[in-house]
């Protein structure tokens, strides 16, 4: 029987049942910034979809620098086609290693299995941020200029 | 440090002075290493002539010196005010590089701005009734600007003409000489020098006189009269006002006048006097033992004035008041005193303390210190014997002629038999004269190259002489420069006097012939761009205003140029025209500058940004004369031309 | 996941965009002569005679900022006609785009404006949209109006002496930079060429402390400044020398003169300025730019600096300059290049603030060309060198206030619904309660009254229609350059977006497109009228499988759109067309080329038919919605028999709910309908059964409570109450095991 209050069924990562607040908050910003997990990578399945996951990202990184490149905006591009790459490579690895997103206020602790769709739109959205701070921690350092 | 002394030529030196410069070098290595025993068994070398300074030398020995050499772009820190000698000029200098920026024509003609040739510059000048110049020649030997505070304050510098006796004044926003004046009755005028302030009005805190020392003993008045009888030359001592450049006084006095200083408080001028015998022949000249220096009590001067005691001389108008001994017996009455200086004395310098003049003796090797607190109370009647004002009279070297200060109470006086200067301490010289014979008054001897005239240090003439950069004029340059034929260049020397040791860092070779100069801080002058158009009441001030205006035989061609044109751009003249061409330079443009040049006319002249100056000549010559631009102004400045069409 | 489907879809539009006989606008972009900022003679470059008629003589570029004499010839001689002006020459004022719309301006001898022409924008709004001939039309609204009037956009008042202008619907930013560009360019030159009276400033009183501050002091309390450029805002690679580090001060005041020349160089400095005239000092501490150059040699004009106040700016000639001869300050820095320069005009004073301009150019990496770039620093002399302290300064509202100042009425209610929108939403649970499935105007009530004033006020009156390129341009401005101001000069969109912003991470994006998204409510509102007017038999729900996949294709148009943004946000802009909401709002249905009003009109259109088909489907920003609302704080009841119910599914308009009864709240739009469900016990089926079985059994029916169940009826112990509390506290508990008789 499905439980119709989740858009997908529940799931408790290993973090989850963890004590104290200091304690989970550092585990999730963990689960955020590593999308690998020992547990998920036990499985043949996950290992070879994070392979095929690489060779994908990495094919859509370099077309997308190449673009960029070719249109004449290399520095960005790389960075752009990075990203790009990168955040796809994650939602296969995740979909794999952690395939769960939080659910409800992102102070409680409920969590649900993840769709392909909701793992885009975590990743997307979390790479976005934490993609546009880079961009501008790096633009403020100067080590990037656009 | 070592490097800076390879640099001087050694083999120039004599054995006892190269073996003090090698002692010096060793001292700055010992000074830079900071090793004590080093500088420990230096002391037993130490030699008699550098004296006291040795102890001081190693701490100075690390002193770094300051560099005369100036990277592209940057601005010498000091402006320096050189006389020409009988090219008759106003040279500028800018220190400590050296570099010649300027030379102000004054007395003599300059064919680069037509000074001599323009009707403007013709009228300072002096003409004869024919409109030709009075005098062409000139001998410029003494520069001093005005003050006001005990610094210079960028109004005026004035400079000498021995040759005519003239007095030329120099605006100091423009650099141009605005007033000439002729001293009557005198000949010889070489010592020159404003007074600081006046001696009675306090609110009057600046220069309002300029006095003027006559060598040359002659006839009074000159007119034919006593020619073969030398004992009835006189000279006299002029006083001409700054502003009006009129001869306020002059004053018949016994001996004559060399060089001239007045005192901060302005209540005193003095020259030193090497022909007190009245001689007529070297040999009379030098035939005393002392000469004296001649102290002019200014107030009294001009009370006298004022009060009519005075006489004239010829046809000259300027009072004359009486300046001998017979005429002055009484101190409290007097107006001048005598103070007696060993044989033949040169130069006479104000201490920036303001409380000492200097005279160096010149065929005496001494320096006499004269205390003016004490001159004063002999004027007072005070001192009964105005020689007690003598504070000190120290031997120094062979030759001493002139001095200059560092702010520090060190003098630095020129050894012309010795080719030195002497850097000796006043205080010390006092003391020493003062019986105390321990005091070490010489402080540092240098070697320059060669026979030193002329000494001066940065703001040495002022109440803030800063001690950083002396000059001295060497007479003789002999193999300081590239032979260049017979005439040799001058060679002006750069002595770095920051620390307890002279430091020669340049020579300069100058174009005969300088004599003194002053040496001062570039922030005291504010010079200005561009000329103001109101300051010329002939001014074509619009292109429209230009074009020919015939009165008769009289024409005047009033033109304007304005990169790259002058307007018109020919006129027509007749031959036998008395013609008269008056030129505006319309530019805003600070640095562009245009010359007129009319070819067989001779004439050239050039006008500054906002300009105008005129020429006169008659039109004797038919044909076409292209007029054109002398000073490169435009990228079409060859194009720049007018025609003057003469018709016959 | 149906990809292709997106692809699909993308292909759709371009098709549909690129089969529309488009007018594609000649400014936009255009490539501009490389001698068009340098050369002397602008008007061999640019149609000058065409913005000031009857001129045929032109004179080089002369003046500061430059202008160019246009003459009439005539029988004895020429006449001054006026003026053209290249707006760049005078001021960089960036339009929507970032870029400035390069104007070529005629001005009369009078001062009255003859002619504009737009010689290069970069607006995005015009090249497709709004035809580029609205500017022009905007711009002809300037023929024959004084430069020294005050014109702005908006309506005229004369009581307050401003003259309005007709703005253009939808793009207010562009036309309110138009607007600065072309006033302060007019007014740069009419001032200079004596039209407009120079502003006198009251001059300054000069307090002397006797102070002398060192360096360090002067550099804290703002008596000397800096003003550093940067190889790379040069458009030259990075490095870590700056291209030019000045610093600069005002002299005339008697402490920091006397601090930064020393005692004798202010003494001397003084004894040069006459009476109104000021002296500032300036030098190079870093850099290998000159900031004389050499420009001055022959024209006697320094270039690269100059001091503005208000709209004055001050040139300096070489007969303004003095040597600076040293910095007497303790901890000066070193320098290598130094002046002084002096103000010699009363609109000058030391009171007001003032800016030191460093000109330079930009050279950009990918062209070549150069452009003008200034670099300013503002310098305003500390309150305690003043007599009475700095005086009040009247700085003129910059554009973006004054659009909230003028319209805060509006703003106001604006701010207001959106307030009542959240607060009306927050109270959900009441309404819902008070509706039921037959009667649910508790709810639609207030959902259509916004609806109403969505579509009426925020959407037609004040054409606050958020749109896909918002989203695009904030991506684009946090990575590249943020302006404040950009945002702020449209206040609706702004506070729209905070909203969104919040009420997206708060309840999920279906707040702002199911109650407040103008189109959106217009789309819905279209439906239930047909519903109404009784073409209920003609509306039609897409097949589950159809909806399932198309419901992909607007996150692949959005995806579309960001990726081509990146490449070209032009390109982007244009296929953002894909949204009709300028169609309807901005320009008007009827104001577009036919392709356009064509989508817009057959989106409404089948919007009478079928719910939301524009929504569900093709909307990028509410896809760009959906994707964060993923992470939504608080979703919508849901009770354990939602699983095997279908009543809510099948009601469900926006087709959110699955057939296990759980609601995708990426897709849905709140339109409650579920919720009212959840607790009518003549609706939910498994409260419609305890009803009828308490009935039969005789129990009271009790409150219906959070849960969506009846509040269970049983002996109270205070365990069990304890229970119960605990109970209610867990919502997802499975609480039906609580249904103890």
């Amino acid at each position: 029987m499905v439980d119709p209050r989740m858009l997908t069924d529940p799931v408790q990562p290993p973090y989850a049942a963890e004590g104290g607040a200091l304690r989970r908050l550092a585990a999730e910003l963990w689960d955020h910034l590593w999308p690998w997990s020992r547990s998920g990578f036990r499985q043949p399945r996950t290992q070879l979809r994070a392979l095929q996951g690489a060779g994908l990202a990495l094919a859509l990184a370099v077309s997308v620098v190449w673009v960029l490149a070719a249109a004449g905006r290399l520095e960005a591009g790389a960075v752009i086609g990075w990203w790009f790459g990168w955040s796809v490579f994650e939602v296969i690895v995740r979909l794999g290693a952690k395939p769960y997103v939080k659910e409800g206020p992102w102070w409680g602790r409920r969590y649900r299995a993840a769709s392909l769709m909701d793992m885009l739109c975590y990743v997307g959205f979390k790479n976005l941020l934490t993609g546009a701070a880079l961009f501008l921690a790096l633009k403020s350092l100067g080590l990037l200029v656009v | 440090m070592s490097r800076e002394h390879n640099k001087t030529p050694e083999e120039q030196l004599d054995p006892s002075r190269r073996r003090f410069l090698n002692t010096a070098a060793v001292a700055g290595l010992a000074g830079a290493s900071m090793s004590v025993g080093l500088s420990a068994c230096n002391q037993d070398s130490k030699p008699a002539s550098a004296a006291p300074a040795a102890a001081a030398g190693h701490a100075d020995a690390a002193h770094e010196g300051q560099n005369p050499h100036l990277k592209p772009g940057e601005l010498d820190t000091y402006y320096g005010f050189w006389s020409g000698g009988h090219t008759g000029d106003f040279r500028v200098l800018g220190m400590p590089s050296g570099r010649e920026l300027h030379r102000v024509p004054c007395f003599v003609p300059d064919a680069l701005v037509g000074w001599g040739i323009t009707n403007e510059s013709k009228a300072v000048m002096g003409t004869k009734a024919d409109g030709s110049l009075k005098y062409t020649v000139a001998d410029t030997h003494h520069t001093h600007a005005s003050y006001k505070d005990g610094n210079y304050d960028g109004r005026y510098a004035w400079i000498n003409d021995k040759i005519n006796s003239r007095i030329a004044r120099i605006r100091l926003d423009y650099f141009i000489c605005d007033k000439i004046t002729e001293l009557p009755n005198v000949q010889g005028f070489h010592g020159i020098f404003p007074d600081k302030r006046d001696p009675v009005d306090p609110a009057i805190n600046y220069t309002t006189r300029v006095f003027c020392g006559a060598e040359f003993h002659v006839p009074l008045p000159n007119d034919g009269r006593d020619l073969e009888s030398p004992e009835k030359y006189r000279s006299l001592f002029s006083c001409v006002d700054a502003e009006t450049m009129e001869v306020r006084w002059q004053m018949l006095i016994d001996g004559n006048c060399d060089l001239v200083a007045t005192s901060y408080d302005g209540k005193l001028a003095a020259t030193n006097q090497y022909n007190t015998e009245g001689g007529y022949h070297y040999e009379g000249m030098m035939s005393a033992e002392r000469d004296a220096c001649l102290f002019v009590n200014i107030a009294r001067v001009e009370e006298a004035v004022k009060a009519g005691k005075t006489t004239t001389i010829g046809t000259s108008k300027v009072p004359v008041v009486d300046g001998t001994r017979a005429a002055n017996p009484d101190p409290k009455s007097a107006l001048v005193g005598y103070v007696s200086v060993p044989k033949n004395p040169h130069g006479v310098n104000a201490t920036p303390d303001a409380k000492y003049f200097i005279c160096a003796g010149k065929l005496s090797p001494t320096g006499t210190v004269i205390e003016l607190a004490k001159v004063l109370d002999w004027f007072d009647g005070k001192l009964d014997d105005i020689d007690k004002a003598i504070v000190a009279e120290v031997e120094l070297g062979l030759g001493p002629l002139h001095t200059a200060f560092d702010g520090r109470g060190n003098a630095y006086t020129t050894l012309f038999l010795d080719s030195q200067i002497v850097k000796w301490n006043v205080d010390a010289a006092i003391r020493f004269h003062a019986g105390d014979k321990s005091a070490q008054y010489v402080v540092d001897r240098l070697d320059v190259t060669y026979q030193p005239g002329h000494v001066n240090a940065s703001q040495s003439e002022t109440r803030f002489a800063d001690g950083k950069w002396l000059a001295v004029g060497c007479k003789f340059s002999k193999d300081r420069f590239l032979p260049v034929g017979p005439l040799h260049a001058e060679t002006e020397q750069l002595v770095d006097i920051s620390g307890e040791k002279m430091k020669l860092v340049a020579d300069h070779p100058v174009r005969p012939e300088p004599h003194d100069f002053i040496i001062f801080k570039r922030d005291l002058l504010r010079p200005k761009q561009v000329y103001d158009m109101n300051e010329f009441p002939l001014a074509v001030k619009d292109q429209k205003e230009a074009g020919v205006f015939r009165d008769g035989k009289k024409v005047t061609v009033r033109i304007a140029s304005l990169a790259p044109a002058f307007e018109p751009r020919e006129f027509k003249i007749k031959v036998g025209d008395e013609v008269t061409i008056i030129l505006t330079n319309l530019d805003k443009v600070e640095d562009l500058t245009h010359g007129f040049a009319i070819p067989k006319y001779n004439v050239n002249f050039i006008v500054n940004p906002q300009e105008t100056k005129s020429v006169t000549f008659k039109a004797d010559k038919p044909g076409v004369f292209w007029c054109y631009c002398t000073h490169f102004c435009h990228a079409l400045h060859l194009e720049m031309r007018s025609r003057m069409i003469v018709e016959a | 996941m149906m990809i292709p489907q997106a692809l699909r879809g993308l292909l759709l539009l371009a098709a549909l965009l690129f089969a529309a006989p488009l007018v594609r606008a000649d400014a936009y972009e255009a490539k501009l002569p490389a001698e068009l900022n340098t050369a002397p003679r602008l008007c061999d470059y640019v149609p000058c005679a065409e913005v000031l008629p009857g001129a045929t003589i032109f004179s080089e570029r002369k003046g500061r900022p430059f202008y160019v004499e246009g003459y009439v010839e005539e029988k004895n001689g020429k006449r001054l006609a006026g003026y053209v002006m290249l707006s760049t020459d005078i001021t960089d004022i960036p339009a929507y785009s970032g870029k400035p719309v390069v104007t070529l301006i005629g001005m009369d001898a009078t001062g009255r404006f003859t002619g504009s022409r737009i010689l290069k924008h970069s607006e995005p709004i015009l090249l497709l949209g709004i035809p580029e001939s609205a500017l022009v039309r905007f711009n002809q609204q300037y023929l024959g109006k004084f430069v020294g009037d005050n014109i702005e956009i908006g309506q005229s008042r004369p009581e307050e002496d401003i003259i309005g202008l007709d703005a253009i619907s939808g793009a207010t930013v562009t036309v309110i930079a138009q607007n600065q560009v072309m006033m302060s360019s007019g007014a740069a030159v009419a001032r200079q060429v004596g039209i407009l009276e120079r502003t006198v400033r009251p001059q300054a009183r000069l307090l002397e402390t006797g102070a002398t501050p060192d360096w360090a002091t002067l550099a804290t309390e703002g008596s000397v400044k800096k003003l550093t450029v940067t190889p790379e805002q040069v458009g030259l690679p990075r490095a870590a020398q700056p291209f030019i580090e000045l610093w600069y001060g005002y002299l005339n005041q008697p402490d920091v003169g006397r601090a930064v020349l020393g005692e004798a160089g202010w003494q001397n400095l003084l004894a040069r300025l006459k009476p109104g005239e000021h002296a500032i000092f300036v030098i190079r501490s870093g850099g290998k730019e000159s900031f004389k150059g050499s420009g001055f040699v022959r024209g006697g004009l320094y270039d690269r600096v100059q001091v503005r106040q208000g709209q004055d700016a001050f040139t300096f000639r070489d007969l303004d300059y003095l040597n600076l001869y040293g910095l007497a300050a303790a901890g000066a820095p070193r320098f290598d290049e130094s002046a002084i320069f002096i103000i010699r005009s009363d609109a000058f004073s030391a009171a007001y603030p003032w800016k030191f301009t460093f000109l330079g150019n930009r050279v950009d990496r990918e062209t070549g060309t150069r452009s003008f770039a200034n670099f300013d620093s503002e310098y305003w002399l500390p309150a305690q060198y003043l007599d009475g302290g700095r005086p009040e300064v009247k700085k003129p509202a910059p554009p973006w206030l004054r659009v909230w100042q003028t319209r805060r009425y509006e703003i106001a209610a604006f701010a207001a619904l959106l307030i009542a929108v959240a607060v009306v939403y927050a109270q959900r649970d009441r309404l819902t309660r008070a509706a039921t499935r037959n009667n649910k105007w508790p709810v639609n009530g207030f959902k259509y009254s916004f609806w109403l004033i969505s579509i009426g006020f925020v959407g037609f009156h004040l054409m606050a229609q958020p749109s896909i390129t918002q989203v695009l341009t904030w991506f684009h401005a946090l990575l590249f350059q943020w302006r404040w101001e950009l945002f702020l000069t449209d206040p609706f969109i702004f506070l729209f977006w905070i909203f969104i912003v919040a009420t997206v991470f708060l309840w999920g994006r279906g707040l702002f497109c199911g109650w407040l998204c103008p189109f959106g409510s217009l789309s819905e509102l279209l439906y239930k009228i047909g519903g109404w007017v009784g073409l209920k038999r003609f509306q039609f729900k897409l097949p589950k499988v159809w909806h399932h996949r198309l419901k992909w294709v607007k996150y692949g148009v959005f995806g579309g759109l960001l990726a081509v943004s990146v490449l070209s946000m032009g390109l982007a802009e244009m296929l953002a067309e894909v949204e009709p909401f300028k169609t309807t709002f901005l320009v008007g249905l009827f104001n577009r080329s036919w392709p356009y009003t064509l989508f817009a009109t057959g989106l409404l259109g089948l919007s009478i038919f079928t719910e939301r088909p524009f929504c569900k489907y093709l909307c990028p920003l509410g896809a760009s919605l959906a994707m964060p609302t993923t992470f939504r704080w608080f979703g919508l009841k849901r009770k354990s028999e939602c699983g095997s119910c279908k009543a809510c599914a099948v009601g469900c308009g926006s087709q959110a709910i699955d057939e296990h009864g759980r609601i995708d709240q990426r897709e849905c739009l709140h339109c409650l309908d579920c919720m009212v469900l959840y607790t009518d016990d003549h609706a939910c089926p498994p409260l419609v059964h305890e009803r009828k079985r308490r009935g039969k059994a005789g129990q009271p029916l009790t409150p219906i409570g959070a849960d969506g169940y009846y509040i269970p009826i049983k002996p109270v112990s205070a365990a069990a109450a304890q229970a119960a509390a605990a109970n209610a506290a867990t919502a997802n508990a499975p609480s039906g095991m609580a249904l103890q008789p």
